[in-house]
């Protein structure tokens, strides 16, 4: 953030702080995609993502004080967010087989023919801007939320946010080391999902050696 | 290809995707990629698992999250409410103050304890109870080897009134006339001494119990330590339940 921006920001939580809503609302056009977007990867469903996310951006609004300029806002407000998501996950997950159930009725491909419509289409450039087929973006977003909340919380942020492992850090209030653990296990065992799922990876998606 | 006896951890793999290894780290872990499939298929499908995560559109926003005014007078109410605002949805490592984990781990872990001596000491004070006809002539045998012990069980607190009284009653007892007096006393102390050692076991009855003399006066003063220790163990365990549901 360039510095003028980070000003700027630094008024606008000092007049949240003193209870002016519209620097605060300036504050949530700044996040809310951010904060939204961890919330979805979280949960998973879009309707339920957004009332966290209010409720987490009213929360925020309310607590504003307890904010110490020391950290960094945007960790700060992710925290918020991804511990009402882990809230709301928690609350709502008796019986994890039967929410999955839903997610999957209507998405499982059955035949192998349709490895032809969920491949790749080899868009030219770079690997990582190639479009994933919604199938597989389903696939992925069931298989996040295989993960235990501390790592689902790690990967969402540093994986899918581009957070640093710092920033996931300061997000979670663990250390460094934590952080990595949880991301690899976290990687490793969405690897796993989708690996039992593999007839639903792109066909002309090749493996890489390591350079 | 040589077979490993190890392979690359799931931390030291995911290392590997990042520019956060030492020099001598990455080329240790290359060096044992060159020689393992398996790894290298296990790299390279974690590779590409998080360039999916990577390339995983942005949520499009459903609607604007901005406060509305009924909102934003919500919460300045709330906000006036609260002496100390406190951050919302706090989580639940940071629910109790002061690294909370430990203490809540420990407290269990200290109430297991206490409940587990508590049971311990109520049977062992309820064998006591029970009348052993076989074991008087070996506790009169015994009792004469009781002097020595005497002294360590003096020292677990309030047993030395209770010991020369009842080494007296040994002495007294040893033509086996109380035959039910001495096997109470005598099996009284083995249970106390593996309480104050912190066995946590039940020690089998006869052999070690003659060799003791008793600390507490009456087995049943001794269920009663049990019964409170039960429920100290009991208490802390349901308080800290509650903790942890909140």
């Amino acid at each position: 953030m360039s510095k003028p921006a980070h000003n700027d920001e630094e008024q606008l939580i000092i007049r949240s702080q003193r209870g002016d809503g519209n620097a605060f609302n300036q504050l949530v056009l700044h996040y809310q995609q951010t904060l939204y977007s961890v919330v979805f990867r979280m949960i998973g469903d879009p309707d339920i993502a957004a009332d966290v996310t209010q409720d987490a951006l009213i929360a925020a609004y309310r607590g504003i004080q307890s904010y110490r300029g020391g950290s960094s806002f945007r960790a700060w407000l992710l925290r918020i967010g991804s511990n009402a998501a882990c809230d709301h996950w928690r609350r709502t997950q008796r019986h994890p087989a039967e929410s999955l159930e839903a997610l999957t009725e209507e998405e499982e491909p059955r035949a192998p023919e349709l490895l032809s419509a969920l491949a790749d289409t080899g868009l030219a450039g770079n690997p990582e801007e190639r479009l994933l087929t919604l199938e597989l973006q389903q696939l992925i977003q069931q298989g996040l939320q295989q993960l235990p909340l501390d790592q689902r919380v790690a990967v969402v942020l540093c994986d899918i946010q581009g957070l640093s492992y710092e920033e996931v850090a300061e997000t979670t209030q663990t250390s460094l080391g934590t952080v990595r653990s949880r991301i690899a296990r976290g990687r490793m065992r969405l690897r796993n999902y989708l690996y039992r799922h593999k007839e639903l990876l792109p066909r002309n998606y090749r493996l890489t050696k390591e350079e | 290809m040589a077979k490993q006896d190890r392979h690359l951890t799931t931390e030291q793999l995911s290392a590997l995707l990042e520019n956060t290894l030492s020099t001598q780290e990455r080329t240790s872990y290359k060096a044992h990629l060159q020689a393992c499939a398996q790894c290298q298929h296990t790299l390279a499908e974690l590779r590409q698992t998080v360039t999916f995560l990577h390339a995983l559109p942005e949520p499009a926003l459903p609607r604007s999250f901005v406060l509305s005014p009924a909102m934003l007078a919500e919460a300045n109410q709330q906000r006036h409410r609260t002496a100390n605002p406190v951050l919302p949805f706090p989580a639940p490592e940071t629910r109790k103050r002061n690294k909370p984990g430990y203490i809540y781990n420990t407290m269990r872990f200290v109430s297991t304890i206490a409940a587990l001596l508590g049971i311990v000491i109520l049977v062992a004070s309820l064998f006591s109870v029970l009348p052993r006809a076989g074991s008087s002539t070996t506790a009169s045998s015994s009792s004469a080897g009781s002097s020595a012990p005497m002294a360590s069980p003096n020292n677990k607190g309030q047993a030395l009134p209770s010991s020369t009284n009842n080494a007296t009653h040994d002495n007294g007892s040893t033509p086996s006339v109380a035959g039910g007096q001495t096997p109470h006393i005598a099996q009284t102390p083995p249970s106390v001494s593996s309480a104050h050692t912190n066995d946590g076991q039940t020690q089998p009855s006869s052999p070690a119990m003659q060799t003791l003399v008793p600390n507490l006066n009456t087995p049943s003063g001794f269920a009663l330590l049990g019964i409170i220790l039960l429920a100290f163990g009991i208490l802390g365990l349901l308080v800290l339940r509650r903790f942890k549901h909140q």
